[in-house]
Order: C-alpha cells, then structure tokens, then sequence
C-alpha cells in the first residue's frame, strides 16, 4: 500500500468519530483502490516496456523485410537477365537443330540433285548436237528434217526443264526446311513427303559413312492422297525420326559381333480412324527404361557430346502436337523401336 | 465431497490450520500440499500421516489459495473424498530413463479404475539443476494412457533458487520423479483447460538449424543474436549480470506451431556459450515453425474466466474443489493481474483452491491435444457426482 494510502488508512483506524462499521467499510474501499491503483501502476510501467520492445521488434522486422524485399528484386533482375539469355540460346539451339538436320540432308539432297543435273547435263549435250545437225540441214533444204530434229530438241528441252524443276524443287525445299518462319497448312503428298525424306536421309548417312549400309522397307497405303499439313514440318519430324532409327541400326551395327545381323528402317503411312498414320520403325537396341520417360524433353540426348541438341524429339514432339496430333513410342530393348505419328485427317 | 483451502508460514501454522478444519467438521483424507523448498516436508508429510490422511505434494515457486498469494510459504487443498476413489502413484526416476518411468506410471495410472482421470504432476529441475523434460514425459505418458485421456498438472518448483524441486508423497519424495493422482472418473469429475494469452508478433520464423534442446539458427541467422537483436537487448550479450531467463524469456517466449490451427509456448533458459546456441526448455526441430511473442494482454484474466463461465454453463453447477497450476513467468509478466486470474477462477467455480507457480504445465488447451506447457494458467476442478 502507498503512503498516502496508509496515512489514511490510519486516519480511518484512529478517528473516534467513525463507527466500527462506517471503518470497515472505508478500510475495504481504501483497500480496493490502492489495488486498482497497484494494478493501473503496473499496466502503465508494462504498457511502456512492451511498446518500447515491440517497436524495436517491428522495427527489426521491417528492416529485415526491406532486405529481403530488395534481395529478391536484385534476385529477380538477375532471373529476369538469365530467362531471357536463356530464350536467346534456345533460339539459337533450335535454329542449330535445324541447321544440323539441314546438315543430315545435305548429301542426300546432293545425291538427289545429281541426278536431274545429270539429265540436264546429258539433254543439253544431245540437244547442242541436235541444233550443230539442224543448222546442217537447214543449209541442205532439208525442211523436213529440220522440223523432226526441232522436235528432238523441243523434247530434250521439256525434259531439261522436267528435271531444272526437279533441282529447284529439292533446293526449294530445302531452304524451307531452315526457314523459322511458321509455315501454313497444305494439301500434301504425305507418302512422297516421307519416301523424299527416307532416301535424303539414307544418302546422307551413306555419304558420311561408306560402311553403313541398311535395308529400306516402305509401306505406303496409296489411298491416302493428300492430306492438309504444314509440309516443312512434318518433313523434319519425319526426317528426325528416320534419322534417329538410321542411328540406332548403325549403332547396334557397330557393337554387334552378329554377322547376320541387317539393319532394317521401315516406313509405312495408313489411315485409321480418320487419323493419319506414319510409322518410323528400326531393329535396332531399343531405348532403355530409364530414359524412355525423358526423350521430349528438351536438350535430352543419348548421343555423344557434338553429335546431338537434344531438341529433335522435342521439336517433333511440339510439331505433332501442333498439328492436334500425337507422337507414340513402343520400344523393346534389343529389339528395337516404332515410333508413330497420329494426326487428324482434314483434306 | 467436503475440501478448504488452508495456508501458513510455518508447519505449525499448517498444524494449527488443519485443527481448525478438522474442528470445523471436515475429515480431510487427502491433501494436495504446494509448498516452499524451505519448509521440512518430511514434517508435513508425519503431520498429515498422523491424521491419516494422504499427500500428494509439490514444491513451489510461490502459492496461491483463496484470498491469498505468497512466496515462502505453504497452501494445502484438504479434501474429504472415499479413499476408495483416488489412488496415488509416484515414480522416482533418478537413475532411469525418464521414458520408462513415465510408462510405468502410466501402466500403475490405468490399473484402479474402469474410468480414471488424473492429475499429474513431475518435478521442473534436479538439485544438479538439469531441467526436466516435459515434452518427453508427456509423450511417453500419452502413449502409455492413450491420446484421447486428459489429465492436468505442473511441474515443481524451487523459489527460482534452481537448487531443485520436489515430489513428495508418504511413498516418498523425489527432484527427479513423477506422481499421480489418479481419481475414478465415475465418482469424481475433473474439468479444465490451459492458457497461455501470449500472441505471435512480426512474421513467422522458422528453425533452420538445431540439435535436441540447442537452437543455433533462425531462418539461417544466428539464434543468439537474433533473440537479444530483436528484443531490443543487444548490449546485454555477454553482460554476466543480464538474466536472459528471467530478464527476458519469461516475457517473451515463442509461439510454436505443432499442427495447424494449435500452437504452444516453447521458452529460451539460457544461452551455451560454448556453441553459442539458445537451450530451449524443450527440442525444437528442424523446420519448426515459430514466432516472437508479446505478452497477454490486460484483459487475459477476463478472458480466462469468461471461459471458464462458458464450460461451467456447458456441465452445469458448481466445483468441490480447484486446483491451479499457474505458470513461474506469469507473475512478473501480469504483475497484480495473476492474482486477478486466479482470484477470478475461484470466484467462478465458487470452490475451495489452491495452486502453485510451475516450471511448466500439463493439459490441454482448448480444442488442442494433451500438451507439455510453458507459460499458462493450467486450473482443473474436482467435483464428486
């Protein structure tokens, strides 16, 4: 109790003119509100502690905030720098993909092309000497002659352009293929598309490696005709697949002490249940488990470093999608593996 | 079920008290004794024996009765109940492991009545001053009784001298031991609940390195610094005369996520130097998510009896008897308020009560599962049917 409660409390005890009743009960009020007074003292002296830590408390945690705010903008920044260095070299590894698929195509395209040069080569020749003879013969009068040789000529000259067109079709093509523009859908031919993307992809690997050599078995349902795609894609999903299954033959050739052993890539297109069918299939070591459930994902490569991006399957994968269609993989090891391509039908 | 409180200085007082009671027309069979370090319990212990009546005591950090709070001093819950309703179990576990002493009080706890219900009380800290480790006792109990029991009590205390604290009952007494008062529920009835009041402050924190009771990190800062930094006590580190426990922890302790939707309050007692890590009073794992505190708030004595009112409308009527285990950090932290507290228990339940300040509490919060407690108001009230 505070000295002035006692004081009064004293007072109350010592006055004479107080009864004993009227004491008690000013005793017990003086009592409760030394109480209320203690308790109000105590609020007041905790009330001020507990502000002054709090503050400092908050105080430290808004300054911890600010720097974590502030880590995390400079964070931030950096991802925001690294995401697109990262767009950029994605670009420029899906441009290499293409590049590099272009660079699989570059001795099959460079067989194809040698035989309409050839054709043009051979038919300007015969042609040159068909002229060297018509002017003789014009010399001699000999209008009949002359017209029989034009005819000769105007032949070789259809046929020079035949295959001047075949060249510009295999070069045009292949700028298409590199092109990064995205194409539009066309009526295709789909069983030419993949049989010109088998025979580029086999002369080129034939080109870079003289021993490999592999049976092609093709099975083209003809009824298919022309279905609307995006040719230029569908080609390098086409020519990836191919290319792929000619690697994994070469590779179980390489390792095999099988003599028997003939590397076989089959292509087969068919219609079934409206949907496109194209199926890429080898005998060749199959993929494993472990990695089969990784394949489109992007930069994913059982190849030697240099020898592939990883983007191929991926793109592929994308491709097909693309076209609202879907890319399946069946796959035994040893044995080999079928990829096969479904897209929707709309002519 | 006849019960009065009764207080003293001395065991004389308590001798002269008890005589009283007895005059009064009650025959206490059992006592329920919370008592300084400094008063002989031995002498307590022949006193009530001479009556035949039981004890199941504890040593205190200050008592509270009606009326009354003290330091120093002794404060009894004498009780007239049928001795075939309680039964009394006390483990010393000096020299054992803790695990296996709780279990075996447990299996005792269970083996009287169909139904029991318990009051459980260990002691808080040896003479060799190592602190008792409520988390694995109340573990090791709930496994042994089952996790749907509930049971209320504390932790002895010793003055806040750290020289020990102690278990007595006429088996004996221990400062490293467990007791049980164990009540045949369908005679006798025991409600309660335990609160803290303590309220998060700032954002949550999480532990980033520990290793059992030692906290070395928080969100990968140095635990030490971070504690003294941010309660404002930097200058303090190092400074020998600087209580960290009773100077600071007491008021601000964290507030621990156990499950969602239930937290509890898990409190620094020291710092070791050595590896310069805070000792919590229980292990804080890995990954435990916790924040800083701020004390109650002034109305927590109110808020503390409105729920009270609000269980006691639920069951109807009033107790035989009231027992309060109030935590050691409350009295410096609610000043006058912690007599309000218990003051305002009392009132509501209209009933004889005694209590003491724990080093830590067991019971449930509301809506919470039976826990190890720091820093709450744990009550429970006896009632015969």
């Amino acid at each position: 109790m505070i000295q002035q409660h006692l004081t009064l409390l004293h007072f109350i005890q010592s006055a004479i003119h107080l009864s004993a009743e009227e004491k008690a009960m000013l005793t017990k009020a003086l009592k409760e509100a030394d109480k209320a007074l203690t308790i109000s003292e105590f609020k007041l002296e905790r009330t001020e502690k507990v502000k002054r830590t709090t503050a400092i408390l908050l105080e430290e945690t808004i300054e911890e905030l600010e720097q974590k705010q502030k880590s995390i903008e400079e964070s931030n920044l950096a991802l925001t720098h690294s995401l697109d260095e990262l767009k950029a070299a994605q670009a420029q590894l899906i441009q290499a993909e293409k590049m590099a698929s272009l660079g699989e195509l570059t001795a099959g395209i460079a067989h194809e092309i040698q035989n309409p040069l050839n054709f043009v080569n051979n038919f300007s020749d015969v042609s040159k000497e068909l002229l060297e003879e018509m002017v003789e013969e014009l010399k001699n009068g000999d209008i009949e002659e002359v017209n029989t040789i034009a005819n000769d000529v105007i032949q070789n000259l259809e046929k020079i352009l035949h295959h001047g067109k075949r060249a510009d079709g295999i070069v045009k093509g292949m700028l298409q293929h590199s092109r990064t523009n995205k194409g539009e859908k066309e009526n295709t031919d789909i069983n030419m598309l993949v049989d010109e993307y088998l025979r580029l992809a086999y002369h080129g690997l034939r080109a870079k490696d003289k021993s490999f050599n592999a049976t092609l078995e093709t099975a083209y349902d003809d009824s298919i005709g022309r279905i609307k795609v995006i040719p230029q894609d569908i080609g390098r999903v086409v020519l990836n697949l191919i290319t792929n299954a000619f690697y994994a033959c070469n590779e179980k050739k390489k390792a095999t002490t099988d003599s028997d052993f003939k590397p076989t890539v089959s292509a087969s297109t068919k219609i079934d249940k409206k949907q496109l069918l194209i199926s890429v299939k080898d005998n060749g070591n199959g993929i494993p488990k472990q990695v089969l459930d990784k394949i489109y994902q992007p930069f994913f490569t059982t190849k030697p470093t240099g020898q592939g991006t990883g983007l191929g399957l991926s793109l592929s994968y994308d491709i097909v999608k693309a076209h609202g269609g879907d890319l399946h993989v069946s796959t035994e090891e040893n044995k080999g593996t079928e990829f096969i391509i479904s897209i929707p039908i709309t002519r | 079920m006849k019960a009065k409180s009764i207080h003293g200085k001395s065991v004389a007082d308590i001798q002269n008290a008890l005589d009283q009671t007895i005059i009064s027309g009650i025959k206490p069979t059992l006592a329920i004794i919370f008592m300084s370090i400094k008063h002989d319990r031995k002498a307590i212990c022949n006193l009530m024996n001479s009556k035949n009546i039981d004890v199941f005591g504890a040593t205190s950090c200050g008592e509270f009765s009606n009326g009354i709070q003290s330091e120093g001093e002794i404060v009894m819950l004498l009780l007239e109940v049928s001795k075939d309703y309680y039964k009394i179990f006390f483990e010393d576990s000096t020299d054992k492991k803790l695990e296996e002493t709780a279990s075996k009080l447990a299996d005792a706890a269970l083996s009287p009545f169909n139904s029991p219900s318990f009051i459980i009380c260990s002691t808080g800290m040896t003479s060799q001053s190592e602190y008792f480790d409520g988390e694995t006792f109340v573990k090791s109990i709930n496994r042994g009784i089952g996790p749907d029991q509930i049971y209320f009590g504390g932790m002895a205390g010793d003055d806040w001298t750290f020289s020990g604290s102690y278990l007595f009952t006429e088996h004996g007494e221990t400062d490293f031991g467990m007791a049980a008062l164990v009540f045949d529920a369908n005679k006798v009835t025991l409600k309660g609940m335990a609160i803290t009041g303590w309220k998060p402050m700032g954002i949550a924190r999480k532990v980033t390195k520990s290793n059992d009771k030692l906290l070395y990190t928080i969100d990968d800062k140095p635990a030490v610094d971070m504690y003294y930094k941010y309660l404002g006590q930097t200058e303090k580190l190092g400074d020998e005369s600087f209580d960290m426990f009773k100077d600071m922890a007491i008021y601000y302790p964290f507030i621990v996520k156990k499950a969602p939707g239930e937290t509890i309050l898990r409190s620094p007692l020291r710092i070791d130097k050595t590896e310069q890590a805070l000792v919590m009073d229980s292990e804080m794992y890995e990954g435990t998510e916790f924040w800083f505190t701020v004390p109650p708030d002034f109305d927590i004595a109110e808020e503390i009896k409105d729920r009270a009112i609000a269980l006691k409308s639920e069951n109807g009527g009033d107790a035989d008897a009231l027992l309060i285990f109030s935590c050691a950090g409350r009295p410096p932290v609610l000043g006058p308020l912690v007599s309000v507290e218990n003051e305002g228990l009392a009132e509501v339940w209209n009933a004889p009560m005694a209590g003491f300040f724990t080093y830590g509490e067991y019971g449930r919060a509301p809506g919470g599962k039976q826990e190890y407690h720091s820093g709450a108001c744990c009550w429970v009230t006896i009632t015969e049917k």
